[in-house]
């Protein structure tokens, strides 16, 4: 049974913490990643003055052979120049940014939401079409109050307890 | 649908439907919208009619559109939930009502047991005997929440005198002195019980949260346990995290 105790108040990326498990091995495998201006909805979630470029770079998680969560982060493409020339699959995002651009995640408002798979989703995931997900939403802010980065990830339920 | 009047006209009431087929989940098929000429067939209206409703739509974020795919649907948007999480009050019926909905309660059972399981240890293992408290909580009168309580009974005896379909859990500890200060949650995404699920009146096994709250008082000494068991359509757990770097 694959299972992560998220801390509710301690920031950690995916990566740590499927490390935090000697048992687990991570693979990632990058589903999508594409520069574009931001839509209306990102724009907002973000509190953009206005449209900006953004990279979507979409993420399959796979933990011993089991795919378990689809991540999709929007990032702002303007703070991270040329961000979309790295290999998300062998780099964490996270320290990508923090060793490049200087930028570290500093904080986060989440939520976690339980929601429908859509067929793309069952694909990946290998379950029925319309089965639940534990969604989690939420903006990144790095050191400097930015907020640099919006994302949504699905996961099969049982993947997650979350603790304070 | 509804006529159109001079004051709302046709599109607003076209942006109404298409906005309640979003909340309602109508859109499940990769969250991609129908075409605009497929929504004005199954609409019986125009295309241009469909396209303004389209566009409020995505004003007020709750679809977006990539020139060229499709327009979609965020799921991520749909907002009609309550939240349970570190943004909401101390008890469900200060957050519900702090939406401008009506909270009720209804008291299942309330029972003296002695308990062996997870329950004790949450108490430290001080107790054995406990009271347990189960409730139903109504949100404009749609089942919300299936709540359990333990109380320890030695120090709590005195709860059977009072009525917790009116009452809060709450207020109840604030006559004691003993209002928690701080809670330990635990929130996971399980399939609950059979009487859980028959309260919620959800006909088919069906994913739910499942928030273990421990509330403990300002002698960091556990209080009151509260297993929650909510709709997972009707809410949502906020938080924030920090980097400890």
């Amino acid at each position: 049974m694959i299972k992560l105790e998220k801390k509710l108040d301690e920031f950690l990326s995916f990566s740590q913490l499927v490390a935090l498990n000697s048992d687990f091995t991570l693979d990632t495998i990058v589903l999508k990643k594409e520069v574009y201006q931001s839509s209306t909805f990102v724009t907002r979630v973000l509190e953009l003055s206005s449209k900006e470029e953004i990279l979507e770079l979409k993420r399959l998680r796979v933990i011993n052979d089991i795919p378990v969560s689809i991540e999709t982060s929007f990032l702002r493409a303007g703070l991270l120049p040329n961000i979309n020339r790295y290999n998300f699959e062998k780099e964490s995002l996270y320290k990508t940014i923090e060793n490049n651009f200087n930028r570290k995640v500093s904080f986060t408002n989440e939520e976690i939401l339980i929601v429908r798979a859509t067929k793309d989703e069952a694909n990946q995931l290998n379950i029925q079409f319309g089965s639940d997900l534990t969604m989690i939403k939420g903006i990144s802010f790095d050191q400097y109050n930015n907020a640099i980065e919006y994302f949504e990830s699905v996961n099969i339920p049982e993947l997650y307890t979350f603790q304070s | 649908m509804n006529k159109p009047t001079e004051t709302y006209p046709l599109y607003l009431i076209v942006k109404d439907k298409l906005k309640q087929k979003i909340l309602t989940w109508n859109f499940l098929d990769g969250y991609e919208l129908p075409s605009e000429r497929d929504l004005a067939e199954e609409l019986h209206v125009s295309r241009m009619t469909v396209k303004r409703a389209l566009a409020i739509l995505e004003n007020e974020g709750y679809i977006y559109r990539i020139q060229g795919k499709g327009t979609f649907v965020h799921h991520s948007n749909l907002t009609n939930k309550i939240d349970i999480g570190d943004k909401s009050y101390i008890g469900l019926l200060q957050t519900v009502e702090k939406e401008g909905k009506k909270a009720t309660t209804h008291v299942i059972s309330f029972e003296r047991v002695t308990l062996t399981n997870a329950v004790v240890g949450h108490f430290d293992h001080q107790y054995s005997e406990f009271y347990e408290l189960k409730r139903v909580r109504y949100v404009d009168n749609e089942p919300f929440s299936v709540q359990v309580t333990y109380l320890p009974y030695e120090e709590f005896i005195d709860a059977e005198r009072y009525d917790f379909s009116i009452h809060s859990i709450y207020d109840f500890l604030e006559i004691h002195n003993q209002v928690p200060v701080i809670f330990k949650k635990e929130l996971s995404v399980t399939i609950p019980s059979e009487e859980v699920m028959e309260h919620l009146k959800i006909n088919r096994s069906k994913n739910l949260f499942q928030l273990i709250c421990i509330g403990l008082n300002q002698d960091n000494t556990p209080v009151e346990v509260t297993y929650s068991y909510f709709n997972s359509s009707m809410v949502k757990f906020s938080y924030s995290t920090k980097s400890f770097d």
